[in-house]
């Protein structure tokens, strides 16, 4: 993380939330207050606003802003903000309802003025919206799906939230608290035509064809892409983009993928991507000639941001092989020299993804590699089962002070390397991980 | 190391807006104005009409003017309406419940809008009942 960065747009963040409010603090005559429970309300109500607008931000994935963090991470604040703006509305109402019930009286819908029926609604909307994103697979909501509902449920919530407190009215007579409050919508607006028209439309001005669908072990495949009439963008290995593939730019059918080639290569984008069951079961149909919308790269979990490491340690299960495989051959595409050591999960033998790259790669860097198998070959002297702590001691050994570890796979194997690790010595700033299952 | 972070930075943030709302309670109840009650005459000695104040304060709360005013602490402490009837004229009190167009420009569009489709749905004999208890409140 580049901690400068990471600062700046950090407070740049947290001035944009809580400007509405030291507006309204700063902004109204002493002593015109109306009780201290009911303008602590007001202004809870007031956070809850911007709080709520400020998760548009978060979603807009401006890359500039979020690589000093990596946008995983990004999703993760974007959860516990959720939360923390929905615990603000509710704390809202429950002081009125309980200090101050005459004001909301009447509830029902219809008898009850517009405004208060729009917060009400508003309320409502963000448990909805709250609710069906963490309990997403229980409720068996597609992923796609869920996106579109996501989305919708979010800009109503948002509206009805205006609606009342618009409707409502207080403290509005203010100059600087109605500017305020009026620049805070009009950004919102500008926002969403941003993510919704705007990018969708620069990603059509630069689309990608599929050039080729490759076969790989393990019941994945590899798609390269081409840009198509313009250069394309560079990467650092170890990223990710998200990919729709044969649907237009707006429809948001897009799923974020790992690069799987090498960053050093400029003549287009690999992805790996293992069947599993959702719509990349479909992924080995891909016709060639498919038009594709890439939007990346994002994320931070790249050995090119340790240069000052002294070796590599990477960890994977399954599919996550994509970014070390990444990052493997990019090392050796730069002919660095400096220890590797893989330890990679598997289930048997023959579905080890990407096997016989990962052998020739062995040729060209100082990379050990430690395969883990569920189901291991007859005569297999390798390790058995899922990769655990002995086994990581095991591959590490005398490994030089001064490693970075990158962990992508399973995330019970993750918690379990990174327990390993930091018993191990290993300080916590170096044991890297994308934060991937992001609703 | 980036999760707690993230978690951490949520929590702060919630905390600040907290913070900055008790602050803006604070500030806004510290020296609570008293209102003003100037003994006039002349206010004192307006015609309140016919109608018992009594019907009118079951008025009051059966339209649901609680929702945006209180009298003695009970209802909407936003728009407090202790005292209206030494500050106003019957006439005046009459003006504001209706939302009457001489008075539109001084409140907000909305209770504007609330206070017609009350005087719509209100008969002369409510208006007077709770001009009568409204000009009560001294």
């Amino acid at each position: 993380m580049s901690p400068a960065g990471a600062l700046f747009w950090a407070l740049l963040y947290g001035a944009l939330v809580l400007v509405p409010l030291l507006v309204l603090v700063s902004g109204l005559g002493i002593g015109e207050g109306a009780g201290w429970w009911f303008d602590f309300s007001m202004g809870l109500g007031f956070g809850a606003l911007a709080v709520m607008g400020g998760q548009f931000v978060l979603t807009a994935r401006f890359r500039r802003a979020t690589a000093p963090f990596g946008i995983d991470v990004i999703y993760v604040f974007h959860r516990w903000l959720a939360g923390v703006g929905l615990s603000l509305v509710v704390a809202h109402y429950l002081i009125l309802k309980a200090r101050y019930p005459a004001t909301l009286v009447p509830a029902a819908p219809l008898d009850a003025p517009a405004y208060m029926t729009a917060g009400r609604a508003a309320l409502a909307l963000f448990v909805l919206l709250i609710g069906s994103s963490l309990w997403r697979k229980t409720l068996g909501i597609e992923y796609d799906r869920w996106r579109v509902v996501h989305a919708v449920l979010a800009v109503s919530a948002m509206v009805f939230a205006v609606v009342h407190v618009r409707g409502v009215g207080y403290y509005s007579g203010i100059f600087w608290n109605r500017t305020v409050l009026d620049a805070f919508l009009f950004s919102l607006v500008a926002l969403v035509l941003y993510v919704r028209l705007l990018k969708p439309l620069l990603a059509a001005s630069v689309p990608y064809r599929v050039t080729e669908v490759r076969p790989e072990r393990g019941n994945a495949w590899t798609l390269r892409l081409q840009p198509d009439g313009h250069s394309g963008f560079r990467f650092m290995p170890g990223q990710f983009a998200w990919m729709s593939l044969g649907v237009s730019p707006w429809c948001a059918k897009e799923h974020p993928f790992s690069f799987s080639e090498s960053s050093e290569r400029e003549d287009g984008l690999e992805f790996t991507i293992k069947e599993l069951g959702d719509f990349t079961s479909r992924v080995g149909q891909t016709p060639v000639g498919t038009v594709a919308y890439v939007d990346g790269p994002h994320g931070s979990f790249s050995v090119d941001r340790y240069p000052e490491a002294s070796g590599f340690f990477f960890l994977a299960g399954g599919v996550g092989i994509a970014p070390m495989l990444s990052m493997l051959r990019s090392l050796a595409d730069r002919g660095d020299r400096r220890p590797l050591w893989l330890m990679y999960g598997s289930r048997s033998w023959d579905r080890v993804i990407h096997r016989d790259e990962l052998e020739r790669l062995s040729g060209r860097l100082d990379l050990r590699v430690t395969h883990v198998l569920i189901e291991p070959p007859e005569r297999w002297e390798g390790e058995v089962g899922l990769p655990d702590a002995a086994m990581i001691e095991r591959a590490l050994g005398d490994a030089p002070d001064g490693i970075h570890c990158f962990l992508c796979g399973p995330e019970p194997m993750c918690q379990m390397a990174q327990r390993a690790l930091r018993a191990m010595g290993i300080d916590g700033g170096r044991i890297h991980f994308e934060l991937f299952d992001m609703a | 190391m980036r999760e707690p972070a993230a978690r951490l930075g949520a929590v702060s943030l919630g905390v600040a807006i907290v913070a900055l709302a008790a602050g803006f309670a604070h500030r806004q109840n510290a020296e609570r104005a008293v209102i003003a009650t100037p003994r006039d005459p002349a206010v004192l000695d307006a015609p309140v009409g016919a109608a018992a104040p009594e019907r009118g304060r079951g008025l009051f709360t059966d339209l649901g003017c609680a929702r945006c005013h209180s009298v003695a602490g009970a209802g909407n402490p936003r728009s407090p309406l202790d005292g209206v009837g030494a500050r106003r004229t019957a006439a005046d009190i009459r003006a504001r419940i209706v939302g009457a167009p001489t008075v539109r420009n001084e409140i907000p569009a909305s209770a504007g809008r609330a206070k017609q489709n009350l005087a719509e749905a209100m008969s002369l004999s409510d208006l007077d009942a709770l001009t009568a208890f409204l000009s009560t409140l001294r």
